[in-house]
C-alpha cells in the first residue's frame, strides 16, 4: 500500500477509470460529459424494437395491411381505406398505447428507485386502483361530474397523499409506504366494485374499460395531456437522475454525497404520480407495465445506472405488444390491453416475489 | 444511558467542525445527553466506546444526517443545517458502518460516486475527478481490484473500496465509522496509517475504531 | 385543435370513403331519416347492412334484410340464440360495449344501424364508413321498440314492411292479453322480472322491453321499488332481500351457463324456497338473451310465445 499519496502518477497506472463510457471534455471551458456506452446501445436497440412493434401494430389487425402499404400510407400515398384505418384507428391507438406504456414504466422506475424497492410501483401501491375508482365514479355518475380522465388524475393524487399520510413519510425502505398503498389500493378496488354493482348495467358497462385497462376508451384530451405530461415528466426525471443515482447507496452515504434525499423523493414521487395518473386516464389501470418495464430495462442496463429512458422505451414496447396481442387473439373481438398485460405480467411478478429480493439493488 | 466515550478534545478558535450542547436521541431515548466537541484539520480524533454507546449516532449527527434534539453543529462558522447540502458534501464526508451497493457495481464505479458533490450536469468527469479517483484507488490499495464488481470481493476488500470512495470525495473532514472492522490486522494498520497521512495532508479524520 | 388543413383533409377522406364504401349507384329513391346526430340521407336499398344493436338486427331481419355484420349478445359469444337461425353467416363486429371498427370496414357496409347509446366519437368514425343511424327516442318506454323499428326499417327502405311487422306484433299482444284475461284473475298477475347473474340476482325495471310486453298482456310488473328513478335498466338485489319481489309470478332469466349454475345453487336456499311464486310453481325460467337483452319485433313475438305457453301450462296444471 502506497501511503505517500503524492507519488500517485497517472502515468504509472494506465487504468481506465471510465471504461464503458465516452468522455468529452471541452478544451475552453470546465465542461465535460461522460456518456455510458451501454445505455446508448440499449436505448438504440429498444428504440428499434419499439419501431418494429409500432409498424407491426399498424399493419396487423382485423384488416391486414402489408408493411409496404403501411409505409405508403404513412407517406400519404396509401388508399383511402388504408389511410382511414391508419390515421383514425390504429395510429392514435398506437400513440396512446406507446405513450401510456412509457409513462407507466417511467413512473415505476422512479418510484422503485425512491423506495429502493422493486415492488414499490404505482400499480402495486394502489395508485392505479384509486385513479380507476375516481374515473369510474365519474362514469357511473357518483359524486362530482368531472371528466373521467381528470378524475383519474385526482384519484392518483389523493391515493398518494393518503399513503403518505398513513405511512408518516416515504420511509427509507419504503415498506410502510407500500403497505399503506396496498391498503388504499384494496379499498379503492372495493369501492369500484360497489359502485359498479349498484348502478345500472349500461353505466357499469361504460365503466368497464376503466376497470381492466383498455386503449379503446381513450379521450383525445387525455392523450394530449399525457403527451405534455410525459415530455415534462421525462425531462424533469432526467434532471433528477443525478440525485437518483446516489439514492442507490445507503441513506447516510446518499446524504453525505450532498443529495437531499427527502426533497428528491418528494419530487420523484410527484412525477411518478403525475405520470401514472395521466397514463391511467388514457389506458386505465395497466399497472403491471410499471413493474415489467423497469425490470426489463434494469436487466439490460449497466449496473448502478437508473434506466429511465430504457424503462420508458420498454414500457412502450410492452404496452404496444400487449395491445396488439389483445386485438389479434380473438379478433374481431378484443381483449383489453390490461388483461393481456396482467396475464403476461403476473407470472413475472410471482417470480420476483419468490426469487428476487425486493431490494432494488440486489 | 451508559456512556463511555473518550475523545481528544482540542480547543481551537479555527475548528472547522464543532458541536455545542449537542443532544442526540432516537425517539424517546436520549443517546447523547450533552456534548461539546471541536474537530480541527490536520488531526485524527478517535471516538472510543462500547457497542451501543452512541458513536454512530454522534457521527450521523455531525454529518447532519440525524438531526440533533438540541444544540448546534457548526461547519466552517455556519450552522450545518443552514448550509446547502452540496457545500457540506464538499467539506465533510461520512462513511457509515454498514454499507451496501447495487449489484454488479465495480470498485471504480463506487469510488466515482465520491466525486458526486464536485460534479454537475455540465461537469460530469473533470480532470480533478480523474485525479482524485486515481489517488483514492492507490491510497486505499484497491488499484488491483479497480474493475472487479463489489460483490466478488472479500469483506475487507470491499471495506477498502468504500474508504476509497470517501477519500475520493476530497473533503477536509472525513468521518469514518469503524472503518477497520472487517479488515485483517495488516490492513487495519495500513488504514490507520492512511488516515494519519490524510490528516497530515490537511484532512481532519475522525473515526470510531472498534476496540 | 380544429386546424383548417385537418378539417379539409378529414372532409376529403370522408367524401372519398363514402364514395368507396357505399354503392353509389344513383338511385332516385333517396330518403332522409332523422337520427340523434341529425338528418341522414340514404339512397336506394342498402345491400350490406351492419347492425351494432340487437334491436337493429331484429328489426332488419324482421323486415327481410339480412345484415352482413352484427354484435354479439350480452354475456354470449354470438348473436342471441333466438335469432341465430335467421342470422346465419352474419359477421361479428364487436360487443354491445365495444365496436371493432376495422371489422366493420372489412364488411364494406352501405348502412350502419346503431343503438341510442352510441358515443359521439364512435359516431364520427362510423359515419365516415357508411351512413350511420342512431335512434333518438326516450329509452325504456313501451313504445321505444316500435319507434326504433320504424326508424331502422325506414332507413332500410322497408318502411312499409316495418309497419306490417309492428302491427303483427300488436295483434299478437292483443291475442295473448285475451288469453291472460281468460286464465288469470285480476289479482293473480303481480310479477317480477329477474336476471340471475353469476354474482347474484338483478331486478329488471318495469320499463324493460320484455317487462313492457308482460304489462301489455295484462301482467303487473313490480320491481319492488328497487330499480331507482333514473336507473331504468336494472338493479342488483341481495339474496336476503328476495322478499321484496315476493310476487305471485317471477320471470327468471339467465344469460349463460354460469348464470344457470348460480341460479341452481340459489334455488336450494331457504329464502328462495319461501317465495310465493316458488311455492305456487310460478317461477318461470326464460332465456335471458331474449328476455333481458334483446328487443325488436322478432324478439317480441318470441317473448309473447313464452308468455302464452306459460299461461297454457299453468292452466293445464290446474
Ligand atoms: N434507529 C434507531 N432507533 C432507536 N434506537 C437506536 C437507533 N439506532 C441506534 N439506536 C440506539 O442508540 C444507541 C446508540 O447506537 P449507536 O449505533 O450510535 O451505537 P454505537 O456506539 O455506534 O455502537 P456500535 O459500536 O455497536 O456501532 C444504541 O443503544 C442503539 O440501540
Ligand atoms: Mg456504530
Amino acid at each position: 500500500m502506497n501511503s505517500s499519496l503524492d507519488s500517485t502518477d497517472t502515468g504509472q497506472t494506465p487504468l481506465h477509470l471510465t471504461s464503458g463510457h465516452w468522455l468529452w471534455r471541452s478544451t475552453t471551458r470546465p465542461w465535460s460529459l461522460l456518456i455510458n456506452k451501454r445505455s446508448i446501445v440499449v436505448n438504440a436497440t429498444l428504440t428499434l424494437i419499439l419501431l418494429a412493434c409500432a409498424l407491426s401494430s399498424l399493419a396487423l389487425g382485423t384488416l391486414s395491411i402489408t408493411i409496404p402499404d403501411v409505409i405508403l400510407a404513412l407517406q400519404g400515398k396509401g388508399t383511402t381505406m388504408h389511410t382511414f384505418v391508419l390515421e383514425e384507428l390504429r395510429g392514435p391507438r398506437l400513440l396512446a398505447g406507446a405513450l401510456a406504456g412509457a409513462s407507466f414504466a417511467l413512473a415505476g422506475c422512479l418510484m422503485q428507485t425512491l423506495a429502493r424497492n422493486r415492488l414499490a410501483t404505482p400499480g402495486i401501491i394502489g395508485i392505479d386502483n384509486a385513479a380507476t375508482a375516481f374515473a369510474v365514479a365519474s362514469v357511473v355518475g357518483v359524486g362530482i361530474s368531472a371528466a373521467p380522465h381528470t378524475m383519474a388524475l385526482v384519484g392518483a393524487a389523493v391515493a398518494t397523499a393518503l399513503a403518505f399520510g398513513l405511512a408518516g413519510a416515504t420511509g427509507t425502505r419504503g415498506y410502510r409506504f407500500i403497505i399503506a398503498g396496498l391498503a388504499i389500493g384494496a379499498v379503492s378496488g372495493a369501492i369500484t366494485q360497489v359502485m359498479l354493482s349498484s348502478v345500472a348495467l349500461d353505466d357499469a358497462n361504460a365503466a368497464y374499460p376503466w376497470t381492466v385497462g383498455s386503449l379503446n376508451a381513450r379521450a383525445p384530451a387525455a392523450v394530449n395531456a399525457l403527451i405534455i405530461g410525459l415530455i415534462v415528466g421525462y425531462t424533469l426525471s432526467l434532471f433528477l437522475n443525478r440525485a437518483l443515482i446516489t439514492l442507490q447507496l445507503p441513506e447516510p452515504v446518499t446524504a453525505s454525497l450532498g443529495t437531499r434525499s427527502g426533497r428528491v423523493r418528494v419530487a420523484g414521487l410527484i412525477l411518478s404520480v403525475l405520470l401514472t395518473g395521466l397514463a391511467v386516464s388514457v389506458a386505465g389501470p395497466v399497472g403491471l407495465i410499471a413493474l415489467l418495464g423497469p425490470e426489463l430495462a434494469r436487466t439490460i442496463s449497466r449496473p448502478g445506472s437508473i434506466p429511465l429512458t430504457a424503462s420508458a422505451l420498454s414500457g412502450a414496447i410492452l404496452m404496444v405488444l400487449s395491445d396488439l396481442a389483445g386485438r389479434l387473439v380473438f379478433s374481431p373481438l378484443e381483449i383489453p390491453v390490461g388483461i393481456i398485460a396482467a396475464l403476461a405480467g403476473s407470472p413475472y411478478l410471482l417470480w420476483i416475489l419468490l426469487h428476487k429480493s425486493p431490494d432494488i439493488n440486489r | 444511558m451508559n456512556q463511555f466515550m473518550t475523545m481528544s478534545k482540542i480547543n481551537s478558535p479555527r475548528a472547522p467542525l464543532a458541536a455545542q450542547s449537542l443532544m442526540m436521541s432516537h425517539g424517546p431515548h436520549t443517546i447523547i445527553p450533552h456534548l461539546d466537541i471541536e474537530l480541527r484539520t490536520g488531526e485524527v480524533t478517535a471516538i472510543v466506546g462500547p457497542n451501543g454507546c452512541g458513536k454512530s449516532t454522534l457521527l450521523n449527527g455531525l454529518a447532519r444526517i440525524h438531526k440533533p434534539r438540541q444544540g448546534t453543529i457548526v461547519l466552517d462558522g455556519a450552522d450545518i443545517h443552514t448550509l446547502p447540502a452540496r457545500d457540506v458534501a464538499r467539506k465533510l464526508a461520512l462513511l457509515p458502518q454498514d454499507n451496501s451497493a447495487p449489484e454488479g457495481l465495480t470498485v471504480t464505479d463506487l469510488i466515482r460516486f465520491g466525486r458526486h458533490p464536485h460534479q454537475s450536469w455540465l461537469s460530469q468527469w473533470s480532470e480533478d475527478d480523474e485525479r482524485a479517483v486515481r489517488k483514492a484507488l492507490t491510497a486505499a490499495d484497491v488499484g488491483d481490484l479497480a474493475n472487479r464488481p463489489l460483490d466478488t470481493l472479500s469483506g475487507g476488500q470491499r471495506q477498502r473500496a468504500w474508504i476509497a470512495m470517501s477519500i475520493a470525495q476530497e473533503t477536509q473532514l472525513l468521518l469514518l465509522d469503524e472503518p477497520t472492522s472487517a479488515l485483517d490486522l495488516g490492513h487495519q494498520i495500513e488504514v490507520f496509517e492512511l488516515i494519519r497521512t490524510l490528516a497530515s495532508q490537511g484532512n481532519t479524520t475522525k473515526s470510531s475504531p472498534p476496540m | 385543435m380544429p386546424n383548417p388543413l385537418f378539417v379539409a383533409k378529414s372532409l376529403l377522406i370522408s367524401l372519398v370513403l363514402a364514395a368507396t364504401f357505399t354503392n353509389a349507384a344513383a338511385h332516385a329513391d333517396t330518403r332522409i331519416v332523422q337520427t340523434a346526430y341529425g338528418p341522414v340521407s340514404i339512397e336506394g336499398i342498402p345491400k350490406r347492412v351492419v347492425t351494432l344493436y340487437e334491436g337493429a338486427l331484429d328489426a332488419a331481419i324482421a323486415s327481410g334484410i339480412n345484415p352482413v355484420g352484427a354484435i354479439i349478445t350480452r354475456g354470449g359469444s354470438d348473436v342471441a340464440e333466438y335469432i341465430q337461425p335467421k342470422a346465419k353467416g352474419v359477421g361479428i363486429v364487436g360487443t354491445p360495449g365495444e365496436t371493432n371498427i376495422e371489422a366493420v370496414i372489412a364488411l364494406k357496409p352501405d348502412l350502419i344501424l346503431a343503438s341510442a347509446q352510441l358515443a359521439k366519437e364512435q359516431y364520427n368514425l362510423l359515419s365516415r364508413i357508411a351512413p350511420t343511424i342512431v335512434p333518438n327516442f326516450p329509452a325504456f318506454t313501451p313504445t321505444t321498440w316500435k319507434q326504433e323499428t320504424r326508424l331502422f326499417t325506414e332507413a332500410l327502405g322497408r318502411a312499409e314492411t316495418g309497419r306490417k311487422v309492428i302491427s303483427g306484433v300488436e295483434n299478437k299482444i292483443a291475442e295473448v292479453a285475451k288469453l291472460v284475461d281468460t286464465k288469470l284473475g285480476p289479482n293473480q298477475r303481480e310479477t317480477a322480472l329477474i336476471r340471475w347473474m353469476p354474482q347474484g340476482p338483478l331486478v329488471m325495471s318495469e320499463g324493460l322491453f320484455s317487462a313492457s310486453l308482460l304489462e301489455a298482456t295484462g301482467f303487473n310488473v313490480n320491481s319492488g321499488g328497487i330499480v331507482k328513478e333514473g336507473r331504468p335498466h336494472s338493479h342488483p338485489l341481495s339474496q336476503e332481500n328476495l322478499g321484496l319481489i315476493d310476487h305471485q309470478w317471477v320471470f327468471l332469466a339467465t344469460l349463460n351457463a354460469d348464470g344457470d349454475a348460480a341460479l341452481d345453487a340459489a334455488r336450494e336456499s331457504q329464502a328462495f324456497q319461501r317465495l310465493k311464486a316458488n311455492r305456487a310453481d310460478q317461477v318461470v325460467t326464460v332465456n335471458g338473451q331474449l328476455w333481458t337483452s334483446a328487443s325488436g319485433p322478432l324478439a317480441a313475438t318470441e317473448i309473447l310465445n313464452d308468455i302464452a305457453n306459460t299461461i297454457d301450462n299453468v292452466a293445464a296444471d290446474r
